[in-house]
Protein backbone atom coordinates (compact mmCIF):
# COMPACT_ATOMS: atom_id res chain seq x y z
CA UNK A 1 0.00 0.00 0.00
CA UNK A 2 1.73 3.13 -1.18
CA UNK A 3 0.66 6.58 -0.14
CA UNK A 4 -1.29 8.89 -2.40
CA UNK A 5 1.50 11.46 -2.23
CA UNK A 6 4.01 8.98 -3.62
CA UNK A 7 1.61 7.98 -6.41
CA UNK A 8 0.90 11.59 -7.31
CA UNK A 9 4.60 12.46 -7.35
CA UNK A 10 5.41 9.51 -9.57
CA UNK A 11 2.44 10.43 -11.75
CA UNK A 12 3.88 13.90 -12.19
CA UNK A 13 7.19 12.37 -13.34
CA UNK A 14 5.27 10.08 -15.68
CA UNK A 15 3.30 13.01 -17.08
CA UNK A 16 6.55 14.85 -17.82
CA UNK A 17 8.03 11.81 -19.54
CA UNK A 18 4.84 11.10 -21.50
CA UNK A 19 4.46 14.60 -22.87
CA UNK A 20 8.18 15.21 -23.35
CA UNK A 21 9.06 11.96 -25.11
CA UNK A 22 5.85 12.04 -27.13
CA UNK A 23 6.62 15.54 -28.31
CA UNK A 24 10.23 14.55 -29.06
CA UNK A 25 9.26 11.64 -31.29
CA UNK A 26 6.49 13.49 -33.03
CA UNK A 27 8.77 16.48 -33.57
CA UNK A 28 11.35 14.30 -35.29
CA UNK A 29 8.65 12.68 -37.39
CA UNK A 30 7.04 15.98 -38.36
CA UNK A 31 10.45 17.38 -39.25
CA UNK A 32 11.25 14.45 -41.52
CA UNK A 33 7.90 14.71 -43.29
CA UNK A 34 8.09 18.48 -43.71
CA UNK A 35 11.67 18.44 -44.95
CA UNK A 36 10.78 15.91 -47.62
CA UNK A 37 7.80 18.03 -48.64
CA UNK A 38 10.06 21.08 -48.96
CA UNK A 39 12.51 19.05 -51.05
CA UNK A 40 9.73 17.76 -53.23
CA UNK A 41 8.26 21.22 -53.71
CA UNK A 42 11.66 22.64 -54.62
CA UNK A 43 12.19 19.91 -57.17
CA UNK A 44 8.66 19.98 -58.60
CA UNK A 45 6.84 23.21 -57.74
CA UNK A 46 3.71 22.18 -59.63
CA UNK A 47 3.21 19.22 -57.27
CA UNK A 48 2.91 21.57 -54.28
CA UNK A 49 -0.84 21.26 -53.74
CA UNK A 50 -0.98 17.46 -53.72
CA UNK A 51 2.19 17.25 -51.62
CA UNK A 52 0.66 19.58 -49.03
CA UNK A 53 -2.46 17.42 -48.82
CA UNK A 54 -0.41 14.28 -48.30
CA UNK A 55 1.75 16.10 -45.76
CA UNK A 56 -1.22 17.15 -43.64
CA UNK A 57 -2.54 13.60 -43.59
CA UNK A 58 0.87 12.19 -42.64
CA UNK A 59 1.36 14.83 -39.96
CA UNK A 60 -2.14 14.11 -38.64
CA UNK A 61 -1.34 10.43 -38.29
CA UNK A 62 1.99 11.19 -36.62
CA UNK A 63 0.44 13.73 -34.27
CA UNK A 64 -2.10 11.18 -33.05
CA UNK A 65 0.49 9.37 -30.93
CA UNK A 66 1.65 12.33 -28.79
CA UNK A 67 -2.00 13.36 -28.48
CA UNK A 68 -2.75 9.93 -27.05
CA UNK A 69 0.23 10.38 -24.71
CA UNK A 70 -1.09 13.77 -23.62
CA UNK A 71 -4.52 12.25 -23.07
CA UNK A 72 -3.13 9.57 -20.78
CA UNK A 73 -1.02 12.21 -19.05
CA UNK A 74 -4.06 14.39 -18.39
CA UNK A 75 -5.91 11.37 -17.04
CA UNK A 76 -3.03 10.82 -14.63
CA UNK A 77 -3.09 14.49 -13.60
CA UNK A 78 -6.79 15.16 -13.17
CA UNK A 79 -8.47 11.79 -12.74
CA UNK A 80 -5.71 9.53 -11.46
CA UNK A 81 -7.13 6.00 -11.27
CA UNK A 82 -4.32 4.79 -8.96
CA UNK A 83 -5.05 7.20 -6.13
CA UNK A 84 -7.25 5.75 -3.40
CA UNK A 85 -9.96 8.15 -2.39
CA UNK B 1 -0.93 25.55 -7.86
CA UNK B 2 -2.92 23.70 -10.48
CA UNK B 3 -5.21 21.21 -8.88
CA UNK B 4 -7.89 18.91 -10.08
CA UNK B 5 -10.61 20.89 -8.35
CA UNK B 6 -9.79 24.04 -10.33
CA UNK B 7 -10.13 22.42 -13.73
CA UNK B 8 -13.73 21.78 -14.64
CA UNK B 9 -14.15 18.03 -14.97
CA UNK B 10 -16.95 18.59 -17.47
CA UNK B 11 -15.08 17.16 -20.51
CA UNK B 12 -14.14 14.06 -18.53
CA UNK B 13 -17.44 13.01 -17.04
CA UNK B 14 -20.51 11.85 -18.90
CA UNK B 15 -23.87 11.73 -17.14
CA UNK B 16 -25.01 8.12 -17.25
CA UNK B 17 -28.32 6.30 -17.30
CA UNK B 18 -28.23 2.62 -16.40
CA UNK B 19 -25.48 0.43 -15.04
CA UNK B 20 -22.54 -1.63 -16.23
CA UNK B 21 -22.54 -2.65 -19.86
CA UNK B 22 -25.98 -1.15 -20.47
CA UNK B 23 -24.98 2.31 -19.26
CA UNK B 24 -25.94 5.06 -21.69
CA UNK B 25 -24.01 8.30 -21.87
CA UNK B 26 -26.87 10.76 -22.08
CA UNK B 27 -24.93 13.75 -23.44
CA UNK B 28 -23.29 11.69 -26.17
CA UNK B 29 -26.64 10.40 -27.38
CA UNK B 30 -28.18 13.86 -27.20
CA UNK B 31 -25.34 15.49 -29.12
CA UNK B 32 -25.26 12.72 -31.72
CA UNK B 33 -28.95 13.28 -32.35
CA UNK B 34 -28.34 17.02 -32.58
CA UNK B 35 -25.57 16.43 -35.13
CA UNK B 36 -27.74 14.08 -37.16
CA UNK B 37 -30.69 16.49 -37.21
CA UNK B 38 -28.36 19.35 -38.10
CA UNK B 39 -26.93 17.39 -41.01
CA UNK B 40 -30.39 16.50 -42.29
CA UNK B 41 -31.47 20.15 -42.06
CA UNK B 42 -28.34 21.31 -43.88
CA UNK B 43 -28.93 18.66 -46.53
CA UNK B 44 -32.55 19.68 -47.07
CA UNK B 45 -31.74 23.40 -47.14
CA UNK B 46 -28.88 23.01 -49.59
CA UNK B 47 -30.95 20.68 -51.76
CA UNK B 48 -33.86 23.10 -52.02
CA UNK B 49 -31.63 26.08 -52.77
CA UNK B 50 -29.34 24.18 -55.09
CA UNK B 51 -28.22 26.01 -58.21
CA UNK B 52 -26.49 23.54 -60.52
CA UNK B 53 -23.47 25.03 -62.22
CA UNK B 54 -23.50 28.16 -60.09
CA UNK B 55 -22.68 27.03 -56.56
CA UNK B 56 -22.34 29.61 -53.82
CA UNK B 57 -21.87 29.65 -50.07
CA UNK B 58 -22.73 26.42 -48.35
CA UNK B 59 -23.30 24.53 -51.58
CA UNK B 60 -19.80 25.46 -52.68
CA UNK B 61 -18.31 24.16 -49.44
CA UNK B 62 -20.22 20.89 -49.57
CA UNK B 63 -19.35 20.36 -53.22
CA UNK B 64 -15.70 20.88 -52.33
CA UNK B 65 -15.81 18.18 -49.66
CA UNK B 66 -17.77 15.78 -51.84
CA UNK B 67 -15.46 16.18 -54.80
CA UNK B 68 -12.37 15.88 -52.59
CA UNK B 69 -13.57 12.58 -51.15
CA UNK B 70 -14.78 11.34 -54.53
CA UNK B 71 -11.32 12.09 -55.93
CA UNK B 72 -9.76 10.19 -53.05
CA UNK B 73 -12.00 7.16 -53.60
CA UNK B 74 -11.34 7.12 -57.34
CA UNK B 75 -7.60 7.56 -56.82
CA UNK B 76 -7.41 4.76 -54.27
CA UNK B 77 -9.88 2.21 -55.61
CA UNK B 78 -9.56 2.94 -59.31
CA UNK B 79 -12.44 1.57 -61.34
CA UNK B 80 -13.13 -1.45 -59.17
CA UNK B 81 -16.87 -1.90 -58.62
CA UNK B 82 -16.96 -0.92 -54.96
CA UNK B 83 -19.76 1.49 -54.10
CA UNK B 84 -18.30 3.01 -50.97
CA UNK B 85 -18.58 6.71 -51.81
CA UNK B 86 -22.00 7.60 -50.26
CA UNK B 87 -21.28 5.86 -46.97
CA UNK B 88 -17.81 7.36 -46.76
CA UNK B 89 -19.12 10.87 -47.37
CA UNK B 90 -21.76 10.30 -44.70
CA UNK B 91 -19.10 9.17 -42.25
CA UNK B 92 -16.96 12.18 -43.03
CA UNK B 93 -19.85 14.60 -42.59
CA UNK B 94 -20.92 13.00 -39.32
CA UNK B 95 -17.43 12.86 -37.80
CA UNK B 96 -16.52 16.37 -38.91
CA UNK B 97 -19.73 17.86 -37.52
CA UNK B 98 -19.27 15.87 -34.32
CA UNK B 99 -15.78 17.28 -33.94
CA UNK B 100 -16.98 20.83 -34.51
CA UNK B 101 -20.02 20.80 -32.26
CA UNK B 102 -17.84 20.32 -29.19
CA UNK B 103 -16.45 23.82 -29.72
CA UNK B 104 -19.93 25.33 -29.31
CA UNK B 105 -20.55 26.21 -25.66
CA UNK B 106 -23.13 23.89 -24.10
CA UNK B 107 -22.28 20.99 -26.38
CA UNK B 108 -19.74 18.21 -26.20
CA UNK B 109 -18.42 16.31 -29.17
CA UNK B 110 -19.97 12.87 -29.46
CA UNK B 111 -16.49 11.85 -30.63
CA UNK B 112 -15.28 12.96 -27.20
CA UNK B 113 -16.71 9.64 -26.00
CA UNK B 114 -14.74 6.46 -26.66
CA UNK B 115 -17.99 4.56 -27.24
CA UNK B 116 -18.82 6.64 -30.31
CA UNK B 117 -15.42 6.31 -31.90
CA UNK B 118 -15.15 2.57 -31.23
CA UNK B 119 -18.62 2.10 -32.76
CA UNK B 120 -17.63 4.12 -35.82
CA UNK B 121 -14.37 2.20 -36.15
CA UNK B 122 -16.07 -1.19 -35.86
CA UNK B 123 -18.53 -0.06 -38.50
CA UNK B 124 -15.68 1.00 -40.80
CA UNK B 125 -13.73 -2.22 -40.32
CA UNK B 126 -16.93 -4.23 -40.72
CA UNK B 127 -17.32 -2.50 -44.06
CA UNK B 128 -13.76 -3.52 -44.97
CA UNK B 129 -14.44 -7.18 -44.22
CA UNK B 130 -17.79 -7.07 -46.02
CA UNK B 131 -16.18 -5.79 -49.20
CA UNK B 132 -13.23 -8.14 -48.71
CA UNK B 133 -15.45 -11.22 -48.58
CA UNK B 134 -17.44 -9.97 -51.53
CA UNK B 135 -14.37 -9.32 -53.65
CA UNK B 136 -12.45 -12.49 -52.81
CA UNK B 137 -15.10 -14.98 -51.86
CA UNK B 138 -15.13 -16.65 -48.43
CA UNK B 139 -12.28 -19.03 -49.26
CA UNK B 140 -10.08 -16.39 -50.80
CA UNK B 141 -10.83 -14.14 -47.82
CA UNK B 142 -9.45 -16.69 -45.36
CA UNK B 143 -6.60 -17.72 -47.65
CA UNK B 144 -5.47 -14.14 -48.07
CA UNK B 145 -4.29 -13.95 -44.47
CA UNK B 146 -1.96 -16.88 -45.00
CA UNK B 147 -0.44 -15.98 -48.34
CA UNK B 148 2.32 -13.54 -47.46
CA UNK B 149 5.49 -15.58 -48.01
CA UNK B 150 6.50 -18.85 -49.60
CA UNK B 151 7.61 -20.99 -46.66
CA UNK B 152 4.78 -22.72 -44.78
CA UNK B 153 6.08 -21.76 -41.31
CA UNK B 154 6.43 -18.15 -42.36
CA UNK B 155 2.90 -18.24 -43.72
CA UNK B 156 1.48 -19.39 -40.41
CA UNK B 157 3.52 -16.91 -38.36
CA UNK B 158 2.77 -13.95 -40.61
CA UNK B 159 -0.83 -15.10 -40.92
CA UNK B 160 -1.28 -14.95 -37.16
CA UNK B 161 0.23 -11.47 -37.23
CA UNK B 162 -2.11 -10.45 -40.04
CA UNK B 163 -5.18 -11.70 -38.17
CA UNK B 164 -3.99 -9.91 -35.03
CA UNK B 165 -3.55 -6.75 -37.08
CA UNK B 166 -7.16 -7.00 -38.19
CA UNK B 167 -8.18 -6.87 -34.54
CA UNK B 168 -5.87 -3.94 -33.79
CA UNK B 169 -7.06 -1.83 -36.74
CA UNK B 170 -10.42 -0.69 -35.29
CA UNK B 171 -8.81 0.28 -32.00
CA UNK B 172 -6.07 2.42 -33.51
CA UNK B 173 -8.72 4.01 -35.72
CA UNK B 174 -10.98 4.68 -32.74
CA UNK B 175 -8.36 5.84 -30.26
CA UNK B 176 -6.73 8.23 -32.74
CA UNK B 177 -10.01 10.06 -33.25
CA UNK B 178 -11.10 9.84 -29.61
CA UNK B 179 -7.93 11.18 -28.02
CA UNK B 180 -7.48 13.98 -30.55
CA UNK B 181 -10.94 15.38 -29.84
CA UNK B 182 -10.92 14.55 -26.15
CA UNK B 183 -7.57 16.21 -25.50
CA UNK B 184 -8.59 19.23 -27.57
CA UNK B 185 -11.64 19.82 -25.42
CA UNK B 186 -9.91 19.04 -22.14
CA UNK B 187 -7.11 21.45 -22.98
CA UNK B 188 -9.73 24.18 -23.46
CA UNK B 189 -10.58 23.72 -19.79
CA UNK B 190 -6.93 23.45 -18.76
CA UNK B 191 -5.98 26.64 -20.63
CA UNK B 192 -8.85 28.40 -18.88
CA UNK B 193 -7.19 27.70 -15.53
CA UNK B 194 -3.57 28.12 -16.61
CA UNK B 195 -3.92 31.44 -18.40
CA UNK B 196 -6.73 33.00 -16.40
CA UNK B 197 -7.88 36.30 -17.88
CA UNK B 198 -5.79 35.80 -21.03
CA UNK B 199 -7.39 32.47 -21.83
CA UNK B 200 -10.25 33.77 -24.04
CA UNK B 201 -7.71 35.51 -26.25
CA UNK B 202 -5.50 32.44 -26.52
CA UNK B 203 -8.42 30.07 -26.97
CA UNK B 204 -10.17 32.26 -29.51
CA UNK B 205 -7.11 33.14 -31.52
CA UNK B 206 -5.18 29.89 -31.45
CA UNK B 207 -6.71 26.87 -29.81
CA UNK B 208 -10.23 26.91 -31.28
CA UNK B 209 -9.07 27.48 -34.88
CA UNK B 210 -6.49 24.75 -34.30
CA UNK B 211 -9.22 22.47 -32.97
CA UNK B 212 -11.32 23.09 -36.07
CA UNK B 213 -8.30 22.20 -38.17
CA UNK B 214 -7.62 19.05 -36.10
CA UNK B 215 -11.28 18.06 -36.37
CA UNK B 216 -11.16 18.38 -40.14
CA UNK B 217 -7.87 16.51 -40.44
CA UNK B 218 -8.96 13.70 -38.12
CA UNK B 219 -12.29 13.24 -39.90
CA UNK B 220 -10.43 13.13 -43.19
CA UNK B 221 -7.83 10.68 -41.86
CA UNK B 222 -10.56 8.40 -40.51
CA UNK B 223 -12.25 8.30 -43.89
CA UNK B 224 -8.99 8.01 -45.79
CA UNK B 225 -7.79 5.08 -43.70
CA UNK B 226 -11.17 3.39 -44.15
CA UNK B 227 -10.85 3.75 -47.91
CA UNK B 228 -7.28 2.47 -47.96
CA UNK B 229 -8.19 -0.48 -45.72
CA UNK B 230 -10.99 -1.30 -48.15
CA UNK B 231 -8.44 -1.03 -50.92
CA UNK B 232 -6.07 -3.43 -49.15
CA UNK B 233 -8.92 -5.79 -48.37
CA UNK B 234 -10.24 -5.98 -51.92
CA UNK B 235 -7.00 -6.30 -53.85
CA UNK B 236 -7.06 -9.60 -55.67
CA UNK B 237 -3.67 -11.06 -56.59
CA UNK B 238 -2.91 -14.31 -58.29
CA UNK B 239 0.66 -14.40 -57.04
CA UNK B 240 2.15 -13.49 -53.67
CA UNK B 241 1.35 -10.20 -52.03
CA UNK B 242 4.14 -7.73 -52.64
CA UNK B 243 3.45 -4.99 -50.14
CA UNK B 244 2.20 -6.63 -46.95
CA UNK B 245 1.93 -4.07 -44.18
CA UNK B 246 -0.13 -0.97 -44.82
CA UNK B 247 -0.82 2.33 -43.14
CA UNK B 248 -1.48 2.38 -39.43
Amino acid sequence: MTSNGFILGMSAVAVGLLIGLGALGAGIGDGLVSSRVVEGTARQPEARASLLGIMFIAVGIIEALPIIAVGIALFLLFANPLVTK
Amino acid sequence: MLSASQVSSEPLVHPIIGKGLLAINVDTVRNSVVVAVLLVIIGVVVRTQMRPGKPDGLQNLLEYFVSAIRGLVRQTLGDRPIRILPIVITMFAFIFTCNLIGLVPGFKSPTNDVNTTVALAFFAIGLVHFFSVRARGPVGYVKHFFSMVNSPIGRVLLGVLEVFQEFVKPFTLALRLYFNIFVGELLLAVILVLLGFASPIFNGLFWIPFSVFIGLIQAFIFVMLTISYVNQGTEVHDDLEGSGAGAH
